[in-house]
C-alpha cells in the first residue's frame, strides 16, 4: 500500500502537534517512526491511519484521498494495532479477534459465515500464539496478552498495511523479538507495508528498511537506518551519543547511553583498511562528533563509518582517490577541530590523504599521527609517504604511540 | 459460556415465557385453566365470533391477554433498550431509568395528558410521540454531557442522569399543577403499570418495539464494536458517529414506546441485561435476543404479582420493580468499586 502525505499538520487545541509534514511510504517498506516522547509520533500514526482530522495537508492512500475511503473500505487495506485499548467487558479471546473480520462482513454480508473467515480468525491466532487461550475473557489479559491480541485482531482484517503503535512495551524480551520477528516475516512473505511507532532505537534499526525520525512534530530525517541514526541526529533530537557495532553480523546495532557525554569538537579521521575501525567507535563512544575520509568502499573502515552514521569522503572500491573525493575530504577536514591520521598503510591511491592532511596542518589546524607500527613500515610509495609524514610533523603534528595515548593528547586540549 | 449453552439459556427463557403469560393470563379474580385459556384462543383462531364465546373469553381477549402481551412488550423494549444503552455509553451502569431517558420520555407524555392534547384526534398517538421527542432529547443531552475525550464516565453519567431525573419531575409536577385537568390521571400513569391498558395501546407499541429491536439486532455487530476504544471500533471500519446516532434512536424510540404505554417503571433496562450478560457474555448476538426474552418475562412477572399480591388493589408495577431492582443496582456499585464490572 503507498502512501503519500503532503505538507500534513495536525493540531489539538490549537497547538501544533505535526507540522507540514512530507513523505511517501511505498509498497511493502517496514517503516519505523522514532522519536522523543511527545514528538507526534502516535498522532502520525493515527492520522494516516484516518482516526484523527488533519488540520492541513493530504494523505493520500493508494492514489485516493484518505478522506474519500469509508471506514470499511479503510479497514480492508489497514490493519491497527493501537498502544491503549481494553474493555470492561468480558468479550473472549476469539470473539475479540473475529471483530477483525467487520470490513469483510461489511463489504459482503454474505460472506460472513464463510470458511475462509473462519480460518483467517483460527490463522490469525495462530501467528499469535493465542490458540491456548481462546476462550479466556479478555478482562483477564496480562498487557503482553492483550498486545497479542491485538495483533491476531488486526491480522484478521488481512490488511495490506500494518501500523502498530508501540507494540513492543508490554512485552517482555523474548516475545518482543518473537512478534517483530513474524511481523517482519509477514513484511517479507506477504508484502504487508509495515508502519510502526518504536520506542528502542535498537529494535527499530534492526527491523526497519526505513525510519521517519521526528522531533517536535516535524521530520528531522527519513531513510534508512543508518542514515537517520547518524550521530549528528542522534545527538540533536535525542541528546545521546551512538556507536554502530559493524562487524557483529549484519545489522547489530548499539546505543551508548547515559554514561557518554556529549561533546563540541568535530574530529576528521584519516583510516582505510579496518585501520580506524577501533578507533572510530571509541571515539564515537566518547562523545565527540566524527567525519571519515578518504577512503573506498566496502573498505573495513568505510563500513563502520556508515554504520556511525558520520560523514564520509568515500571512492569507489580499488579506485585511486579522485580530486573530487580529495576537495569532499578536504571540507570535512576543514570543518573538524582536529584530524587523526590513523595508523593505515600508504601507497599510490590514497597518498593524497597525506598531502591533503599536511596542506592542513600547514594552515594551522590540530593534526595527531598515529604512529604505530612505524610510518616506515607502512610505506608502500618509495619514501613518498615518509617525507609526507616528516613534513607534516614539522607543521607542527603531534606524534603519539598508541591510541590511548591519543586520546590522553585530544583530551588535553578540552 | 459455548454457543450451544447460550442458545440453550435462549430456548430456557422462550419456554419460561410461554409458562409465566400463560399463568398471568390464567391467574386473577377469575382464575382459568391453561386447557381452557387455550381452547378460547385456539377457537378465535379458527374464526369463532369472542361475543359468543361467553364471560370467561371476555375477560381473557378484552382484558388480560392484551395486558400481559403488552406486559411482555414493554418488558422486552424496556430491556432492549437498556442493552443499548450500555454499549451507547460504553458502560454497564446505563439503562434508559438512570440516564434519564424515562423521565424525558414520561415529561413528553406528561404534557400531553396533562394538557390534553392529541394528534390526528388520538391522543395515544400524541403521548407515544412526544414521550419519543422527549427521549430522544434527554439522551442526547445526557450523553453529551457524560461523554468525555476517553469515553463515558461513570460518576458523569450517574450525576447527569440524576441531576436531568430531578429537573424533569419538577417540570413534570409544574405541568401537572398547571394542566390540572388531567391530574388523577397523570398521576395514575406515572407510577407505572398497565392496570387499565389494552389493545389500543398494545397496537402502538408493536411497530416501535419492533423496529427497535430489528434495528439493534441489524446492529449486533456494530454494537459489539462499541464496547471498544472508539479509535478501535473505527479502524476496524465501524462507522462510529452513524451507527450511535442509530442505536440513539432505535434505544430511545423502545424506550419512548415502554413509557409512554406504562409510564415510569425502572430497573429492567438495568437489571435485566446486567443478569444476561453475566450468563451469556457480553456479545450482543446473544445478549439482545436473551436480554429481550427475559425483560419479557421479568415483567410479566412483575405485573402479575403487581395485581395479585393484594388484590383487588393494584400496586404499581414500577413499586415492584424498584422493590427488587434497586437493591440489585447498589449490589453493582458495590461490585464496580471494587473494581470488576
Amino acid at each position: 500500500m503507498r502512501i503519500q502525505s503532503t505538507g500534513l499538520s495536525v493540531k489539538f487545541a490549537s497547538a501544533p502537534i505535526l507540522s507540514d509534514l512530507t513523505f511517501q511510504i511505498a509498497e511493502g517498506d517496514f517503516v519505523g517512526i522514532i522519536g522523543p516522547n511527545g514528538s507526534g509520533k502516535t498522532t502520525l500514526l493515527r492520522a494516516i491511519a484516518g482516526l484523527l482530522e488533519p488540520s492541513g495537508g493530504v494523505i493520500q492512500v493508494d492514489g485516493k484521498p484518505l478522506a474519500s475511503y469509508k471506514p470499511h473500505e479503510l479497514a480492508a487495506l489497514i490493519g491497527v494495532v493501537p498502544q491503549k485499548s481494553g474493555s470492561d467487558f468480558a468479550f473472549t479471546v476469539t470473539e475479540l479477534v473475529a471483530m477483525g473480520c467487520y470490513a469483510a462482513y461489511k463489504t459482503n454480508p454474505l460472506r460472513m459465515k464463510d470458511q475462509p473467515l473462519t480460518e483467517r480468525i483460527e490463522w490469525a491466532m495462530a501467528e499469535m500464539n493465542l490458540l491456548a487461550l481462546a476462550d479466556r475473557e479478555v478482562t483477564s489479559l496480562s498487557g503482553g496478552e492483550w498486545q497479542r491480541v491485538l495483533i491476531a485482531r488486526a491480522l484478521a482484517q488481512n490488511p495490506r498495511a500494518l501500523f502498530l503503535d508501540e507494540v513492543t512495551t508490554h512485552l517482555d524480551i523474548r516475545y518482543k523479538l518473537g512478534i517483530l520477528d513474524k511481523i517482519r516475516s509477514l513484511n517479507q512473505q506477504k508484502g504487508i507495508t509495515i508502519i510502526a511507532v518504536l520506542h528502542e532505537l535498537e529494535l527499530a534499526a534492526e527491523y526497519c528498511s526505513r525510519l521517519l525520525l521526528l522531533h517536535d512534530g516535524a521530520i528531522v530525517a527519513y531513510g534508512s537506518p543508518a542514515e537517520v541514526l547518524s550521530q549528528q541526529n542522534l545527538a540533536e533530537v535525542f541528546g545521546i551519543t551512538a556507536i554502530g557495532r559493524a562487524g557483529l553480523g549484519a545489522h547489530k546495532y548499539q546505543l551508548a547511553t547515559g554514561s557518554a557525554k556529549l561533546r563540541r569538537t568535530r574530529i576528521h579521521v584519516v583510516g582505510g583498511g579496518g585501520s580506524a575501525a577501533g578507533l572510530l567507535q571509541n571515539l564515537a563512544q566518547e562523545g565527540y562528533w566524527l567525519s571519515l575520509g578518504a577512503v573506498n568502499q566496502e573498505d573495513a573502515d568505510w563500513e563502520v563509518g556508515v554504520w556511525l552514521g558520520i560523514p564520509v569522503a568515500q571512492e569507489i572500491p580499488f579506485a585511486a582517490l579522485s580530486d573530487q573525493v580529495r576537495s569532499q575530504n578536504r571540507r570535512l577536514m576543514q570543518q573538524a577541530d582536529k584530524i587523526v591520521v590513523a595508523d593505515l598503510p600508504f601507497g599510490p591511491g590514497n597518498l593524497g590523504n597525506l598531502e591533503d592532511v599536511l596542506e592542513m596542518a600547514e594552515q594551522g589546524k590540530a593534526v595527531f599521527l598515529v604512529d604505530d607500527p612505524p610510518i616506515a613500515e607502512r610505506d608502500f610509495t618509495d619514501g613518498q609517504a615518509i617525507r609526507l609524514w616528516q613534513a607534516i610533523k614539522n607543521a607542527g603534528a603531534a606524534v603519539v604511540g598508541s591510541e590511548s595515548e591519543l586520546f590522553h593528547r585530544i583530551n588535553e586540549g578540552e | 459460556m459455548q454457543p450451544p449453552k447460550k442458545n440453550g439459556v435462549l430456548v430456557l427463557g422462550l419456554i419460561l415465557l410461554a409458562l409465566v403469560m400463560l399463568l398471568a393470563v390464567g391467574v386473577g379474580s377469575v382464575n382459568m385453566a391453561p386447557a381452557e385459556i387455550i381452547s378460547i384462543i385456539r377457537s378465535v383462531v379458527q374464526g369463532a365470533d369472542p361475543e359468543h364465546l361467553g364471560g370467561q373469553a371476555m375477560v381473557l381477549l378484552g382484558l388480560r391477554l392484551p395486558r400481559v402481551i403488552l406486559a411482555a412488550l414493554v418488558g422486552a423494549a424496556l430491556a432492549g433498550s437498556g442493552v443499548a444503552f450500555q454499549a451507547l455509553f460504553q458502560n454497564p451502569l446505563a439503562d434508559p431509568y438512570i440516564v434519564g431517558v424515562s423521565a424525558g420520555a414520561g415529561l413528553g407524555a406528561t404534557v400531553v395528558i396533562g394538557f390534553g392534547l392529541a394528534i390526528l384526534g388520538s391522543q395515544v398517538l400524541a403521548v407515544n410521540l412526544s414521550a419519543f421527542v422527549g427521549a430522544l432529547a434527554i439522551s442526547y443531552l445526557v450523553y453529551r454531557i457524560a461523554y468525555q475525550r476517553r469515553g463515558v464516565s461513570n460518576l458523569l453519567l450517574l450525576l447527569a442522569g440524576m441531576a436531568v431525573s430531578a429537573f424533569l419531575s419538577a417540570v413534570i409536577s409544574l405541568v401537572m399543577v398547571l394542566g390540572s385537568r388531567n391530574l388523577a390521571e397523570t398521576v395514575y400513569w406515572l407510577m407505572g403499570g398497565f392496570t387499565g391498558r389494552g389493545w389500543s395501546e398494545l397496537w402502538l407499541a408493536v411497530p416501535c418495539v419492533t423496529v427497535g429491536l430489528a434495528g439493534l439486532w441489524l446492529l449486533r455487530r456494530e454494537l459489539n464494536m462499541l464496547l471498544l476504544p472508539e479509535d478501535d471500533a473505527r479502524s476496524l471500519g465501524v462507522d462510529v458517529g452513524r451507527v450511535k446516532v442509530m442505536v440513539l434512536g432505535y434505544a430511545s424510540l423502545m424506550a419512548a414506546a415502554g413509557v409512554s404505554v406504562s409510564g415510569l417503571i425502572g430497573f429492567v433496562g438495568l437489571v435485566v441485561p446486567h443478569g444476561a450478560r453475566m450468563v451469556v457474555g457480553p456479545d450482543h448476538r446473544y445478549l439482545i435476543p436473551t436480554s429481550v426474552i427475559y425483560g419479557a418475562v421479568v415483567m410479566v412477572l412483575a405485573d402479575l404479582l403487581a395485581r395479585t399480591a393484594v388484590a383487588p388493589l393494584e400496586l404499581p408495577v414500577g413499586a415492584i420493580t424498584a422493590l427488587f431492582g434497586a437493591p440489585f443496582f447498589l449490589y453493582l456499585l458495590i461490585k464496580a468499586k471494587s473494581g470488576r464490572m
